[in-house]
């Protein structure tokens, strides 16, 4: 439900879409409650405030990307859709991740089997890998376009995007003493750097790009070679910049001095687990 | 007691890099990232130098516009590793007795990393090709780059400010907390006083020397952001730019950045000198006063680069000049001077920090001799922009403040790993040398022979001044390439020396 | 006026000073003796060096100020301009009112840009480089020089300008006086 678009072709109302909308309510309320389970057990005393809001900032700002005019706007202008991606990886998945991660710890029960796989998948390497290639993949003219020309396929996009990004952000949360995690100061300021550094080679090339690589975006009514490029170039800029500046942001924060990530949980990985039982059950005969 | 001024109670001993129980470690370790980082880098991006002094030699031919994007990206490049790699290394020197925050250091590195990403996004990718110093107003007026690499320039620039004036800032209040001020850090009151008051402690000179610099390089900071902004609010057409104006600010941001590697390395000397020499450096009151002088005195005379821009007021040329011939004053008498006594029938074994750091004391009284000449305004007006000027700060630079850099990285390992430094290294501080001394020589020639700088194409004629220098620079490379599979091997070692049992960040 | 090879001479003589300097102190290097025997004779040297090179800069500084290249000192040098040329760059050429110039006689040379810095250099046939003024947006910078060989001249640019930098070049041709 648009109406005409103004002057400058920007389109000022909001698109409530149902699924979209229905799966963030559910979302949300199944947090909720498990978060105020975690609240009532008097071990999981490290559930607070905080993760709730950053969960909800969350949800709240998937809304912001998807359904307010930036979203609506993302088939008629390249700019709006990177600021909805933006949204979606620098903004969003980061706070689901400082609120989501304290929960997953201890209050949801999951067989060991898919908590290897968590732990494998939420491992600094292939979290980068998985993170950087999706990025890419989904920025492919081709991808792109398709995207852009069927709804499902733009939800599976979305869906990329923001999972890549979950677990990109996830070992930064983390208990750095976990087996496997980001532990001590290189390996963070190297993960964020090689993060930082492949989407600006992205943005640069997008934005220094001489023809319009998305197709889509020159059959918007109105739209001509010049509005394109010159939107095409806002878009790399759009990306770069603010990526630049969430990255320096992620730094101060997530680089430590203390072993603690003051948002994370108690994500003791199974492996680390298994370890500690097996050496305490080495200094201790008798049990 | 031939010195008229009392005798300073400055700790007499030779500090070691490692703190008791390594409690410096998460510093050194950030330390280490900054010099690594920035050597490696500098590697990368000094490549791009051979192959300017090939096509300048005519043989290669790189198309125009990509010599102006490598020669860009070379000299922002350089500049800006070589300072990551000072004040890793000075950061280092501090954290053995002062306590400095590693996350700290640590965010600034990653500002300036980002910074320099964007620097070499804008100008390989981006076409960006004005040159490091970004003269306005030539970056809007590139005919072959969009506006929007020049702002994406710009924008590597402020971030490379900012990490600059996180680690300039962090530096000053960790040395004022642990003195108690910095007028202590300083040692004003020492210096008033001419060595009479000597209530407080004096700091160790890579203190003193840090807190110098890390004054100017808030200055330096704050002068490219009074650059920074009026271009950014000319590139968004809000406003003109008077070209004087621009050109101050411009240069006052440039000459501050690259001459505060060349004093941050200067202290690295005095930091690691004593080692090799088993003879403490003491902070006396002629160290005191020329540190303290360097602070006013590396700002005042940034305007030699405006000698040939006659609308420059006549006041500021000839503090240019004066400030010019000044500063050489304290540099010479009391670091040269000082390293050359510290050195003098000491008994050192010439293992390859110690040539490092000897090799940077000459090559970069050379290149002072250089830069005093084009610094005397009639000289000035048969060399400037003649290879005369690449030529004395690539000597200040690659014989001088790089020099320093990778002798204190030795010194650093040999520290951190209580291994001393293989024999056979000596002689690849000698290809080092003779290639930098053969490669800067053959650029003092060219321009006393008037080729000008910044030329994509050479004139038959001038071409065979880089012809003679290719194999110098690759003789240097050869010696760099030796350096850096040395320290390669002995990295993690290294890095382990800075961890306790219980493994910290 | 200067020769930019002179300064080269000087600049190779003082360097190897400097190094044969810093080899004598190699040399020295063995042979350790306490530092302490060191101090009064590094103080000496110190003061002697302040004294010397602080003397030697300030008279320096002062035997500059005869030589500068600004208009006002050349002016007074050579006397008043008889020709002048305007000198207009841009990117990248350079414009020049005129071509030809009378030797032994000043000639003002009023230099401006049209658009980026450029620098307004005179070579003579020899490749050596005899005088510069930058070129200015906003400003127009009087440059005043006699000529005294004649014969043809080469303006460079000298102030990186961008992609045509190295190819501006315009010629200048010095006619004798007529006696």
């Amino acid at each position: 439900m648009t109406v005409a678009p103004g002057p400058s072709g920007f389109v000022w109302e909001w698109e409530w879409e149902l699924p979209l909308l229905a799966s963030l309510v559910v979302s949300e309320v199944a947090y909720v409650a498990c978060w105020f389970r975690g609240g009532l057990a008097p071990q999981h005393a490290h559930l607070a405030w905080k993760h709730l809001a950053a969960f909800t900032a969350g949800l709240v700002i998937i809304v912001i990307a998807l359904a307010s005019p930036i979203g609506a706007n993302d088939e008629r202008l390249l700019s709006m859709h990177m600021v909805a991606h933006d949204l979606l990886i620098w903004v969003a998945a980061p706070l689901l991740v400082m609120g989501g991660v304290p929960l997953l710890g201890d209050t949801i029960r999951l067989p060991r089997y898919l908590r290897r796989a968590l732990e494998l998948l939420t491992s600094p390497i292939v979290a980068l890998l998985v993170s950087t290639s999706l990025l890419w993949v989904w920025h492919a003219p081709a991808a792109f376009d398709r995207a852009l020309a069927s709804e499902s396929v733009h939800v599976v996009e979305h869906l990329c995007f923001l999972i890549g990004y979950l677990l990109y952000w996830w070992p930064l949360v983390v208990q750095p003493e976990a087996i496997g995690r980001l532990r001590g100061h290189l390996a963070r300021a190297v993960y964020l750097v090689v993060g930082m550094m492949q989407s600006a080679l992205l943005s640069a090339l997008i934005m220094f790009h001489g023809t319009v690589l998305y197709t889509t975006y020159l059959h918007v009514p109105g739209a001509t070679l010049d509005s394109a490029l010159a939107d095409q170039r806002l878009a790399g800029a759009l990306m770069w910049y603010p990526g630049a500046v969430i990255f320096a942001l992620a730094a101060a924060l997530a680089i430590r001095e203390n072993r603690t990530s003051p948002l994370a949980g108690s994500t003791v990985s199974t492996r680390q687990r298994d370890h500690e039982k097996a050496a305490a059950a080495r200094t201790d005969p008798v049990q | 007691m031939a010195s008229a001024f009392a005798v300073p109670p400055s700790p007499p001993a030779i500090t070691p890099l490692l703190a008791p129980d390594r409690a410096n470690g998460a510093a050194l370790r950030a330390a280490l990232a900054y010099v690594v980082g920035g050597l490696g880098t500098f590697l990368l991006l000094g490549l791009l130098g051979l192959l300017m002094r090939l096509d300048q030699g005519g043989l290669i031919v790189i198309p125009a516009a990509w010599f102006y994007r490598i020669m860009t990206l070379h000299g922002a490049g350089m500049v800006a590793t070589i300072l990551l790699a000072a004040l890793g290394g000075l950061a280092a020197a501090v954290s053995a007795t002062t306590h400095l925050n590693a996350r700290v250091l640590w965010i600034a590195l990653i500002l300036q990393l980002t910074g320099t990403s964007f620097v070499i996004l804008t100008t390989l990718v981006g076409g960006f090709g004005a040159g490091w110093t970004v003269l306005y107003p030539l970056p809007g007026h590139g005919d072959i780059w969009p506006l929007s690499a020049a702002i994406a320039m710009y924008v590597g620039y402020l971030f490379l400010a900012l990490g600059l004036l996180v680690y300039c800032l962090h530096m000053l209040y960790a040395l004022a907390r642990a003195h108690g001020g910095l007028t202590n850090v300083l040692a004003l009151r020492y210096l008033f006083s001419f060595g009479r008051d000597t209530r407080r402690t004096l700091p160790r000179p890579p203190e003193l020397i840090a807190a110098v610099i890390s004054i100017d390089g808030i200055a330096a900071a704050a002068a490219g952001i009074v650059y920074l902004i009026p271009m950014f609010a000319h590139a968004a057409g809000v406003t003109s730019v008077d070209a004087l104006f621009a050109k101050n600010a411009v240069l006052l941001f440039g000459h501050t950045m690259a001459n505060l590697s060349i004093y941050v390395t200067a202290g690295l000397v005095y930091a690691a000198l004593p080692s090799f020499t088993g003879r403490p450096w003491r902070t006396t009151w002629a160290v005191v006063c020329a540190w303290d002088l360097i602070i006013i005195l590396m700002l005042a005379n940034y305007s030699h680069h405006l000698y040939a821009d006659f609308a420059q007021p006549l006041g500021l040329q000839l503090l240019g000049e004066l400030g010019s011939y000044a500063v050489a004053l304290p540099s010479f008498i009391v670091t040269v001077v000082g390293a050359l006594t510290q050195i003098y029938r000491s008994g050192i074994r010439w293992t390859i920090a110690p040539t490092l750091l000897l090799l940077g004391i000459w090559g970069w009284v050379l290149g002072g001799i250089g830069a005093v000449l084009d610094a005397t305004i009639p000289v000035n007006q048969v060399m400037h922009n003649t290879m005369w000027v690449p030529a004395h700060f690539h000597t200040y630079y690659l014989l001088g403040a790089v020099a320093f850099a990778w002798g204190y990285l030795f010194y650093m390992v040999r520290e951190l790993t209580a291994d001393r430094n293989p024999r056979m290294l000596r002689v690849a501080a000698w290809m080092y040398g003779i290639g930098g001394a053969g490669f800067i020589f053959m650029l003092f020639v060219a321009g006393g022979n008037s080729v000008p700088r910044r030329y994509a194409v050479h004139l038959p004629q001038w071409q065979v001044y880089a012809r003679i220098a290719v194999p110098f620079v690759i003789l240097l490379a050869l010696g760099l390439a030796w350096f850096s599979w040395d320290l390669g091997t002995r990295f993690l070692a290294a890095w382990r020396g800075t961890q306790s049992a219980a493994s910290e960040p | 006026m200067i020769e930019p090879k002179v300064i080269l001479d000087i600049f190779i003589i003082l360097g190897v000073i400097w190094t044969a300097g810093c080899a004598l102190v190699v040399a020295r290097s063995g042979r350790a003796i306490p530092l302490e025997q060191l101090e009064g004779a590094e103080a000496r040297l110190r003061m002697g060096l302040l004294g010397g090179l602080g003397a030697g800069a300030i008279v320096l500084f002062f035997l500059t100020l005869h030589w500068l290249p600004y208009a006002n000192t050349r002016r007074a040098e050579l006397g008043s301009p008889a020709v002048t040329v305007a000198a207009m760059g841009m990117q990248w050429t350079w414009i020049l009112s005129r071509h030809q110039v009378p030797a032994d006689v000043p000639v003002e040379f009023t230099v401006t840009t049209r658009d980026v810095n450029h620098d307004f250099a005179i070579y003579d046939a020899n490749g050596r480089l005899l005088t510069q003024v930058q070129a200015m947006p906003g400003y127009t910078n009087r440059l005043v020089y006699a000529f005294h060989v004649p014969g043809t001249y080469t303006v460079r640019c000298l102030e990186y300008c961008g992609l045509g930098h190295h190819m501006m070049t315009a010629p200048l041709t010095v006619t004798a006086r007529p006696k």
